[in-house]
This record gives structure tokens, C-alpha cells and sequence, in this order.
């Protein structure tokens, strides 16, 4: 399970990976697992990566917290290469995810269903926005620009760490829905969570990707 | 396996005439200057002349993978670097010719020495003088009947026209994955890298649904480039492809059934060790060409030879007349409207 503390610190401390602030968070540490190569959906991707091991980051060590106003996930997980500029044609960024349901039905490893939507804030290194993606299936994904989406990225010690964050719906928040394409939380409410690292100097990019096996418990607070 | 091809309504399709190019780059710079003058396509040739045998562009693509060999399953690649796609260096102008070093330094890439870049091969040579030969290969993008990048792309950015076989990228669903970079057997995709995703040769479609050639085509000096539907008879591309069979496609082998099409080189002949004449051999080894355009190019080279014998002797060749396109109008298989016409699209 993952649990959002609430906490009073200040928007600049939370989104700042090394602010002091986040040693009065716990940290849960989660096992990720390369998603399974016969989901990736092109016979060129199976082909390839058959023999070459991707999804290679073993753990994420998750930190979430919010204020009132927003809701802060750290994220941090050991990467031997800081990979946060694309130079070369054959060069890919390091990047992370948090996933969400946009209903508690759409499937985790399939990046949900026709139906039954995913809604991930996709920090890449390169990038100075990160994106708010949707998707309903396997190589559906939209990336859109949220404002209330931020995102701050450190590297050090062979690990990066990593703030995202976004605004917190309220109850009397009128666009408090789920049908949108976009997940709004709220203060005291339990949702599902997953976790994705891309670790770039493995060329990993796209559904080559490390990723919690399934949805977890987040708590957020009240 | 290889994925079934995408349907499409009609197909077009290009004949080059490796026998009529005279390396001049036209073609190219044409290319260059109506499509990838912007920044992050400094280095890219959607259109590029390669000398063979050489290299080509990227440095070895020929040795990279990719397709459906044989029809089979996908061949792993890579992406091929910026060095083997070859960089767009920035040269020291300012040293060399304003900064008074004029005489120490010589003019190099900022980023120093080079040992690689686009067309570092050029008019380099095979074989020892006097018989040492070399051709042009004509490269754009084959927008094949089976598409390995569009069948490698997991978000569908990549499509085929149903109206001309065309196939795009679209710049709105490409995540920059580069995965197509990578199955294209031909390597003719190139990454942006200020927009982030893959770009290559469009066969200059706008221009094509206002009924104009592409703009290699329609440049090219040498009236090397023929463009037409496959199945419009009264084309020369359909006469050269479909019933002549005069024109071949590069790498048939590669499976991705490309519709550029290749009227093989012919050859010089070979002279002895007295420097004289050594009537009927043939400077460019067929087994060179059969490696490029499979073991019909035989029966190809064989039928061009004799078309020509009819002409020495008088008698009239339609082959050959198609060929020499006296009359520009006729290869562009209708495509043949002025481009001054057009407004170039912001």
C-alpha cells in the first residue's frame, strides 16, 4: 500500500526531490518487472528483444505526500547511466510514471481498455513538462500537457530521484470526474496506483518498461 | 511471418534509370531545400545518391537488418548514429578565412577530424584502373507494399494512403520511439531531434494531389526519375515495371516489396592487359548486381543490350524510346502540372 501523508510543507519544498521535508515521509519499497514481451505490440519489438533483457530497474522506492492543495509522489531508483539528453539517434531519456485507473476496472499491464481508461503523469528527463497521458490499450496513449502537472527530476549516487505532482480535487470541485480521461484525487479518498521506470540507456522506451505487477492501495490522507 | 501488407486502392510507384544519373545531387538539394531546411533535420537526406559499391547512406545500411527477409519474420536492426547518417558539421570559416590563420589552419569540422560522413565515399571506385567502374543508387524512401516501419510502429503513427500507397508518418502520434528507424531495411527514416520524432521522404505528397511531380522527379537533369501508377497502363512506369520488366527493386530479398523501381547500369567494357578492348565483357561484375536487384537483373541486362543492337541496326526500340524520355511530359505519369502553381505549405 502506498500512503499520502498529509503534511504542511510548501509546493517549492515537495516538488524538490532533496528538500528535508520528504524525511517525514516513509518510503514503501516496490518490486517492478519488465512487462511481458508477448503484450508489446509489434512483432518487430518481440523480434528484437527477445534475447536483450529490458525493464531492467528492479525496484522504485515511492514516497508520496500532500498538502491540502496537491499531491507529491518521490520516486527514486538506482540507474548506473544519467540519461537526460537525447544526442545521439540511438540515444533514449530516462523517465517514470505514475499510473492511475481512470475507473477501477481498467487492467494495469494492458494500459487499460477501450473501455475502461489509464491516466499516467509521464516525467521524461529531457523534457521540461512532464505530460498527463491517457490510454485504452496497449500503444493507445495521448499525451496532453496538464498545467497542474510539475515535475523535478535530481541524479546522484547512481540513482535518480524524482518529484511529480498535481492538483487535488475537491469534493465541491466541479470537474471532480473520472470520465474524462484524467483521474482527480481527493483528500481522504482510497485509490489505485501503479509504477513505471524506463531506464534510457537500455533503449528502453515506449512498452519496453519496468512496471509494478499490478494496481496498489493508495491512501491518501484526509 | 511477415504481417499481412496494409490494402490500398492503387499503388505509385517510381522507375529510376541507374543508366541516365549523372551523380549531380539535384535531386537531392531539391529535396533538402523543400523539406528539411529547419532545425534538427540538419543532417537528414530524405533523397540521396550513393555511389556504389560503397558505403552508401547510412555508412553499411546494407549490413544493418531489418524487413522481412524472405517474406519471413522481422529481422532485428539498430538505429544507425548520427556519424553513420553523417553529421551536419559546422566547419571553422572563421579561422580559416577571417581569423589571419589562413595559413596554419586548414578547413575542418569544429568537431574535429572526421573519418565519416554523408557521402564520404563519393565517386570513390571499385577494381583497378583501367578497369576499375562505379554507379549511382538512387535512395528515397521505398514506401513499400509491406512497410517494415509501419508494421514495427506500436502506436499505429505510420500509415499507407489507401489513394496512392503513399505511407506517412504522423507527426502528431509519433512518440519519437524510432522503433520504424530501425526496421526499415533501406534505413531511410531519420530522428528530429528539436520536434522528437521520426521523419523521412513524404514522396512529396502535397504535390502529388495537386498533380505534380515530386520535386526530385521533376529536377532531375537527367529525366532519370519516372513516377506513375503501377496499374495505369499508359505509364512508363507500369510499360517498365509490369510489362516490359525492365526496372528492378533494390533488395527484393528484404521482403517489404518496395516500389522504387531500378533500370540496372549498364557496363563498360574491360580492356586487357595491351589496353585493348575486350569485346562483350562487362566492367560491373552481375554478380555485384545480382546482390543488389536480385538474379533477374540478368535477364534485365541481357534485354537492354539487345534493345540496343535493334537501334544500331536501325530498327525502332520502344524500351529505349521510354527510356530516353524525349518528351519530359511522358514519364511523370500525368503528374506533369506546373509546381509554380502551388503554394509551398506553412
Amino acid at each position: 500500500m502506498v500512503k499520502a501523508k498529509r503534511v504542511s510543507s510548501s509546493d517549492t519544498s515537495l516538488l524538490d526531490p532533496a528538500s528535508p521535508e520528504w524525511d517525514q515521509v516513509g518510503a514503501v519499497e516496490l518490486p517492478l518487472q519488465p512487462t511481458p514481451l508477448g503484450s508489446q505490440p509489434s512483432l518487430y519489438v518481440q523480434a528484437k528483444w527477445i534475447e536483450k533483457p529490458y525493464g531492467v530497474t528492479q525496484h522504485v522506492s515511492v514516497r508520496a505526500a500532500h498538502n491540502g492543495e496537491r499531491l507529491y509522489f518521490r520516486l527514486s531508483w538506482a540507474d548506473d547511466t544519467k540519461n537526460d539528453f537525447i544526442r545521439d539517434t540511438d540515444q533514449f531519456a530516462d523517465a517514470a510514471a505514475v499510473l492511475f485507473p481512470v475507473n477501477g476496472a481498467a487492467p494495469l499491464q494492458s494500459m487499460g481498455t477501450s473501455e475502461a481508461a489509464v491516466n499516467a503523469w509521464y516525467w521524461r528527463s529531457d523534457l521540461e513538462e512532464p505530460f498527463s497521458v491517457t490510454a485504452q490499450g496497449i500503444g493507445t496513449t495521448k499525451r496532453t500537457q496538464d498545467p497542474e502537472l510539475a515535475a523535478k527530476g535530481a541524479y546522484g549516487d547512481g540513482a535518480w530521484s524524482m518529484v511529480i505532482r498535481r492538483r487535488l480535487a475537491h469534493a465541491a470541485d466541479a470537474s471532480f470526474s473520472h470520465s474524462q480521461g484524467r483521474v482527480n484525487l481527493m483528500a481522504g479518498a482510497s485509490e489505485l496506483v501503479g509504477f513505471a521506470v524506463w531506464q534510457g540507456a537500455n533503449q528502453e522506451r515506449g512498452g519496453l518498461k519496468a512496471i509494478t505487477p499490478d494496481w496498489l492501495a493508495l491512501e491518501i490522507e484526509a | 511471418m511477415a504481417p499481412e501488407p496494409p490494402k490500398v486502392k492503387r499503388q505509385l510507384a517510381a522507375v529510376f534509370d541507374m543508366n541516365k544519373c549523372l551523380g549531380c545531387q539535384t535531386c537531392t538539394i531539391a529535396c533538402k531545400t523543400l523539406w528539411t531546411d529547419e532545425e534538427g533535420m540538419e543532417y537528414m537526406w530524405w533523397n540521396i545518391v550513393s555511389t556504389m559499391p560503397g558505403k552508401g547512406t547510412p555508412k553499411d545500411w546494407q549490413e544493418l537488418g531489418g524487413g522481412f527477409p524472405n517474406g519471413g519474420d522481422p529481422k532485428p536492426s539498430r538505429i544507425p548514429t548520427i556519424k553513420e547518417y553523417g553529421e551536419a558539421w559546422e566547419f571553422n570559416y572563421e579561422d580559416v578565412f577571417y581569423g589571419g590563420n589562413g595559413m596554419s589552419q586548414h578547413l575542418q569540422p569544429k568537431s574535429g577530424e572526421a573519418d565519416w560522413g554523408a557521402q564520404w565515399d563519393e565517386d570513390q571506385a571499385t577494381g583497378d584502373y583501367p578497369n576499375s567502374y562505379f554507379f549511382y543508387l538512387q535512395m528515397i524512401c521505398m514506401h513499400c507494399t509491406n512497410p517494415a516501419c509501419l508494421a514495427a510502429c506500436p502506436r499505429q503513427a505510420i500509415y499507407k494512403r489507401v489513394d496512392d500507397g503513399i505511407v506517412l508518418i504522423d507527426q502528431e502520434r509519433c512518440n519519437g520511439y524510432r522503433f520504424c528507424m530501425e526496421a526499415c531495411p533501406y534505413k531511410r527514416i531519420y530522428f528530429n531531434h528539436t520536434k522528437k520524432v521520426s521523419q523521412k521522404c513524404i514522396l512529396c505528397y502535397p504535390r502529388i494531389e495537386e498533380g505534380v511531380a515530386p520535386a526530385c522527379f521533376r529536377q532531375c537533369p537527367g529525366r532519370v526519375r519516372f513516377l506513375g501508377f503501377l496499374d495505369d497502363e499508359d505509364s512508363a512506369v507500369h510499360k517498365l515495371v509490369k510489362k516490359w520488366k525492365v526496372a528492378l527493386p533494390l533488395h527484393p530479398e528484404y521482403g517489404t516489396q518496395p516500389n522504387v523501381y531500378y533500370v540496372p547500369p549498364l557496363s563498360p567494357p574491360r580492356f586487357d592487359d595491351d589496353g585493348d578492348v575486350i569485346e562483350g565483357s562487362e566492367r560491373i561484375p552481375r554478380s555485384y548486381l545480382e546482390s543488389l536487384f536480385g538474379p533477374d537483373v540478368d535477364r534485365v541486362l541481357d534485354t537492354l543490350k539487345a534493345e540496343m543492337e535493334k537501334t544500331r541496326n536501325g530498327d525502332k526500340s520502344e524500351i529505349l524510346d521510354t527510356l530516353i524520355a524525349r518528351e519530359w511530359k511522358h514519364i511523370f505519369g500525368g503528374f506533369t502540372k506546373d509546381p509554380a502553381t502551388l503554394r509551398r505549405p506553412t
